[in-house]
């Protein structure tokens, strides 16, 4: 009996062993950081994958941040082809001694072309791959996405991380909420564009890259539509509802500006039907707080700060309707007009728009309201008058 | 000597039953069918349920009294359960060992991953009801402080936008759809009519199966409803498991990240609970003849059957996926209309004990 009590315990140990089948060593993976995809050509696609090399990272050379495709880089990037994402991974691990781990990945950078072409199958990979999360940050490029993860930043060791961290400050796209947009009904996606520049310090020698992202890119469902300039990007963002926190200069007199910090902004939509069409109104609610105060406005005078509220109003305006202006014109729907109409009266919008949302944006009549108010300003706060 | 539970116990059972499966796939199919009305499915399925439990158990003791009795019906009933019992275990154990497979030890076979969740189903039932119970009352309590804390925990995420709109074509159909396809989920807990006899006191059965069903229904409520406001209506349609995607997206801090795999850890004693008090029921309803035996001899065999079954009838995950939605739904439904109607033949017809 103590022979069989014995060996039935051995046996209950062998079977445990088995969870040893999925034992992965740390060593043997290599971690993702961040994934670029290009489009090369019909059915050709490239996948380039920017991974940590854990051996480089404490070395004097890459400590003050800063990395490279080679030497003693605290990274490196390869890039795969194949006919989809998937193939890509696959060329890409036959060269890889680690395993491919994407579970870290928190960038996905897509490049230009394909960005054209559409790219919901390969988000929809992202999806279907339980080690992808959905709450990775999504950008697009002008040009290939594996430049960008090849790029040398400076302050963060690698690139991913910079981009993640300028991301953070800006507008942020996750998988999660561009997969929302492109399938939700009457709303059509934006994606933050990365891209290099130079750091500018009047030095010709000694210039250094960077990375930039400072403008915005605006979808057709999953196809880009155009990349958006510097001050349309300023009007997206008012639109988007992403100016909570972020700085606005605007022209008070003919060489002053005035400098302020969004503390509070609200986007509210209105609309109202005649003969099955929809009209809009797009009102702006936002507070503010004075950061330079470059004309010397005295916002005790009610006078003076009418004129910085005007102005401001009219500035931001200006950006909105631009910008709406020219989505509209290409039957783009940015501010999520459709999508309103879906939500507040969805019997109306699948009978009447649902089939011809872009036809009919392009002949709805949007007005824009803005309600700006400096809550608080810089010194002086007032002044006493004798 | 005899095992019994308490009213609190019979209660977490009763929940356990409802919601600790249904959320490993059921959410997506409630939102491909619903889309954002979703969350409505169990709440509408709620008054419904809560009518049938009055009707049929009465105030319990009426029930516990005549089930002790021996007649056809009660045989018929026995059996009635312990083959619905026996399509929840089929269908419960390739769930999970699919789950498993897909999102945590993908290169582990799934017949060794089966064998390891029979061992241990076998362990813990062969000790006994009241060590199941004990077992199911302390994971479960966990388990629902988890789910209770859920919308805490994703409040940074959750995107009420996503609920909207919520009057819209077609939903009157869709929502009677999608409750037509929760509802034998939701019944499930009718085998738990059979406990009734290890009951220890007749007193409380209605208001502890109440409070059972509206907790179940309560937690999984929760979980639909999270589902839809964190990720959206779209990506819970096209995810299998849509609620270990949205536990994914847990980011309280970047220290406070990627909690993920310990909820998980945390759901499964919760969910091999479930499978456990399944198994006691298919030995005591099919094969246990003496009371004062906790299982029968056929308990192993039984385990090992059912776990090669759960491989063998379905051989991709598609197919246990088809079965599961598609037939199980009206398997489950008629088996536990026909346990519905033979207790109220036996509570209500004059006693008739045959031996």
């Amino acid at each position: 009996m103590v022979v069989f009590r014995f060996v039935f315990l051995l046996l209950s140990c062998i079977l445990l062993l088995t969870g040893c089948w999925d034992r992965k060593e740390v060593n043997d993976l290599a971690f993702v950081l961040g994934t670029g995809f290009d489009k090369l050509d019909k059915n050709k696609y490239r996948t380039s994958v920017q991974v940590p090399l854990p051996g480089n990272s404490g070395q004097s050379g890459s400590s003050s941040g800063g990395g490279g495709a080679g030497g003693s880089a605290p990274y490196y990037v390869d890039s795969g082809q194949g006919r989809n994402i998937r193939e890509s991974n696959d060329d890409l691990q036959s060269r890889m001694s680690r395993e491919l781990f994407f579970s870290h990945r928190r960038i996905i950078i897509f490049g230009e072309e394909l960005a054209r072409n559409g790219f919901h199958d390969s988000l929809d990979v992202i999806i279907e791959q339980p080690q992808s999360r959905l709450s990775s940050s999504v950008f697009v490029t002008e040009g290939k996405a594996m430049d960008i993860l090849n790029s040398t930043p400076h302050f963060e060791q690698f690139s991913s991380e910079t981009i993640r961290e300028l991301a953070k400050g800006g507008v942020r796209r996750s998988v999660k909420e561009l997969i929302n947009d492109i399938y939700n009904p009457g709303i059509d996606p934006i994606l933050p564009i990365v891209s290099k520049s130079m750091t500018q310090n009047n030095d010709e020698e000694n210039k250094k890259e960077e990375i930039e992202i400072s403008r915005l890119a605006v979808f057709k469902d999953d196809q880009l539509g155009f990349f958006a300039s510097t001050e349309e990007s300023k009007g997206i963002k008012w639109i988007i509802s992403e100016m909570d926190d972020q700085t606005y200069t605007y022209p008070v007199k003919d060489t002053k500006e005035m400098n302020i910090r969004v503390t509070n902004e609200k986007l509210k939509i209105n609309h109202t039907v005649k003969n099955n069409l929809p009209k809009f109104t797009i009102t702006i609610n936002l507070e503010a707080r004075v950061e330079q105060n470059e004309a010397d406005l005295d916002f005790d005078n009610p006078s003076e700060y009418e004129l910085a509220i005007n102005k401001l109003e009219s500035s931001i305006k200006k950006e909105v309707t631009s910008i709406l202006n020219r989505s509209q014109e290409e039957g783009i729907d940015i501010a999520g007009l459709g999508y309103h109409l879906y939500q507040s009266d969805s019997l109306t919008w699948d009978k009447y728009w649902a089939d011809d949302w872009r036809t009919i944006l392009k002949d709805t009549e949007i007005t824009t309201k803005i309600n700006a108010e400096i809550i608080r300003n810089t010194s002086p706060g007032i002044t006493i008058k004798e | 000597m005899k095992q019994v539970i308490s009213s609190f116990q019979l209660a977490i059972f009763i929940a356990n039953l409802i919601v600790s499966a249904s959320l490993i796939t059921l959410p997506q199919i409630l939102t491909q069918i619903a889309n954002q009305n979703a969350w409505l499915t169990p709440i509408l399925v709620t008054p419904f349920l809560l009518g049938l439990v009055v009707l049929a158990v009465g105030k319990g003791n009426v029930l516990q009294e005549k089930l002790k009795q021996h007649s056809m019906m009660h045989r018929l009933l026995k059996v009635t359960v312990g083959f619905l019992l026996i399509t929840i275990y089929i269908r419960d154990l390739r769930a999970f060992t699919d789950f498993t497979m897909e999102a945590l030890l993908p290169k582990t076979p799934i017949v060794v991953t089966m064998l390891l969740i029979s061992a241990t189903l076998y362990y813990i039932c062969a000790a006994g009801l009241e060590v199941i119970s004990r077992i199911t009352l302390i994971q479960f309590i966990v388990f629902s402080v988890i789910v209770l804390s859920l919308p805490l925990m994703l409040t940074n995420e959750i995107n009420w936008v996503n609920y909207m709109p919520i009057i819209q074509t077609n939903m009157v159909a869709n929502l009677t759809k999608s409750s037509f396809e929760l509802l034998p989920w939701v019944g499930e807990f009718v085998v738990l009519i059979m406990l009734l006899e290890n009951k220890n006191c007749n007193k409380s059965i209605k208001k502890m199966t109440i409070y059972g069903v509206g907790f179940g229904i309560l937690l999984l409520t929760i979980l639909v409803s999270l589902n839809i406001a964190v990720l959206g209506q779209e990506i819970v349609s096209k995810t299998t498991y849509p609620n270990y995607r949205m536990i994914q997206e847990i980011h309280l801090t970047d220290f406070l990240d990627r909690l993920d795999l310990v909820i998980v850890i945390l759901w499964m004693p919760v969910f091999l609970s479930k499978l456990c008090i399944v198994l006691y029921l298919i030995d005591k309803t099919l094969f246990q003849t003496r009371e004062d035996n906790p299982t029968s001899m056929f308990l192993f065999p039984t385990i090992l059957t059912l776990g090669i079954l759960s491989m063998a009838l379905f051989k991709t995950s598609m197919v246990h996926l088809r079965f599961t939605f598609l037939t199980w739904t009206i398997i489950g439904l008629v088996l536990e209309i026909f346990i519905f109607l033979f207790i109220l033949f036996i509570r209500y017809l004059p006693s008739h004990n045959s031996e």
